[in-house]
């Protein structure tokens, strides 16, 4: 018989190397697998693409809200400058005067942040009583000072501008379309002007 | 089923395909976890842990490359891993033995040998000795492959072969005496 050198013989021998393992080892893997399989099913994984989809939604969804937060309180400020400019407009050119008897509204020259106003009661040329009052342009709210009052600017339509103080108090600005400047304080007191 | 449809499907988690997979692959893989393992439950232990692997790990299979050499690693790890684990992993050199040894004789035998001699010849090795044997003669690892799969030195690895050559010799003379 032709000698053969180990090695090559176990090589080509471990190749017929088989056993058949017993029936329970299959039972037993199989059990393995199908709790794995359970255990995929429930944290079936996210795929890729989902992920990507996730997080550009995310990115789009903060842009969004920081952008609407960014506009809005962007708006807010031109709102409150436009209120402004349309008081100053409104206001300073009417220097007014004319009004209950000796009653008498000067505005300041336009300032670029402050509205003044200054009203004097007066009778028979008698100075009887003279209350400032403050148009102060607070960027998003413009404020109306009014004896220490602070009234804020709750709204405008047309030309009427109504300031409104925390116990409720009302002060309305208002350019009657008979070419005169209505300034009420309270519920009844009403001073008119006309340009002069 | 071709080896290709059966790996799909096996991707899919198919419980059928994985049994078909099972059938074909385990009679040799058990046959692989003997070599390592003298123990037959031990064996179909580790077999039952390399298998649940390779369906565990299909997803990372590159079709490029031969299938059953794949699952043959994997398998081969997990019996080194096993040894390791038990401690049976010893890789003492005898030195005496191995200075007493002509290097240089290339071990024949005269007679064809049986898969089921070869088991024998191989269960009355030490671990460490059989372990070398294997990866080397038959997996064909390099001594410096198989140092760093075993954490050994390369002179180690190539001692540990001359010695498992010796003691197969002398088993041999006892054979066919």
């Amino acid at each position: 018989m032709e000698e053969k050198d180990l090695f090559d013989l176990f090589r080509e021998e471990s190749e017929n190397l088989v056993e058949q393992p017993k029936a329970e080892t299959w039972q037993r893997l199989e059990k393995r697998l199908a709790s794995s399989r359970t255990r995929r099913q429930r944290r079936k994984p996210v795929p890729t693409q989902w992920l990507v989809v996730a997080v550009l939604v995310a990115l789009f969804a903060i842009m969004g809200v920081g952008s609407w937060f960014v506009t809005r309180d962007h708006e807010l400020l031109l709102r409150g400058q436009k209120q402004f400019a349309d008081l100053q407009f409104l206001i300073g050119s009417w220097s007014a005067s004319e009004g209950g008897v000796g009653d008498e509204l000067v505005f300041e020259p336009k300032n670029k942040n402050i509205l003044r106003g200054v009203k004097t009661v007066k009778f028979k040329d008698v100075l009887v009583k003279r209350d400032t009052f403050v148009i102060e342009n607070k960027g998003k709210n413009n404020a109306f000072l009014y004896q220490n009052q602070s009234y804020i600017l709750k709204n405008t339509s047309e030309n009427v501008f109504t300031f409104q103080a925390t116990d409720g108090s009302v002060i309305r600005l208002r350019q009657s379309l008979d070419n005169r400047f209505t300034v009420s304080f309270g519920a009844g007191a009403v001073f008119l002007y006309r340009r002069m | 089923m071709t080896e290709f449809e059966l790996i799909e499907r096996c991707r899919q988690q198919d419980a059928k395909a994985q049994r078909t997979l099972y059938e074909r692959y385990s009679p040799k893989m058990l046959g692989v976890c003997r070599r390592y393992i003298s123990s037959r439950e031990d064996a179909e232990d580790v077999l039952v842990e390399g298998m649940f692997k390779v369906f565990d790990n299909i997803q990372a299979f590159q079709s490029a490359g031969s299938f059953e050499g794949w699952i043959r690693r994997i398998i081969v790890n997990e019996a080194l891993m096993f040894l390791r684990k038990k401690r049976l992993l010893t890789v003492d050199t005898d030195v005496a033995e191995l200075n007493s040894l002509d290097h240089a004789t290339p071990l024949s035998i005269e007679h064809e040998l049986a898969a089921k001699e070869i088991l024998q010849l191989l269960d009355r090795l030490p671990t460490g000795y059989r372990t070398v044997f294997n990866l080397f003669v038959i997996e064909g690892y390099k001594h410096i492959e198989i140092a760093e799969m075993l954490n050994i030195s390369i002179n180690t690895s190539k001692s540990q072969l001359i010695l498992a050559k010796e003691r197969m010799r002398k088993e041999l003379e006892r054979l066919e005496k």
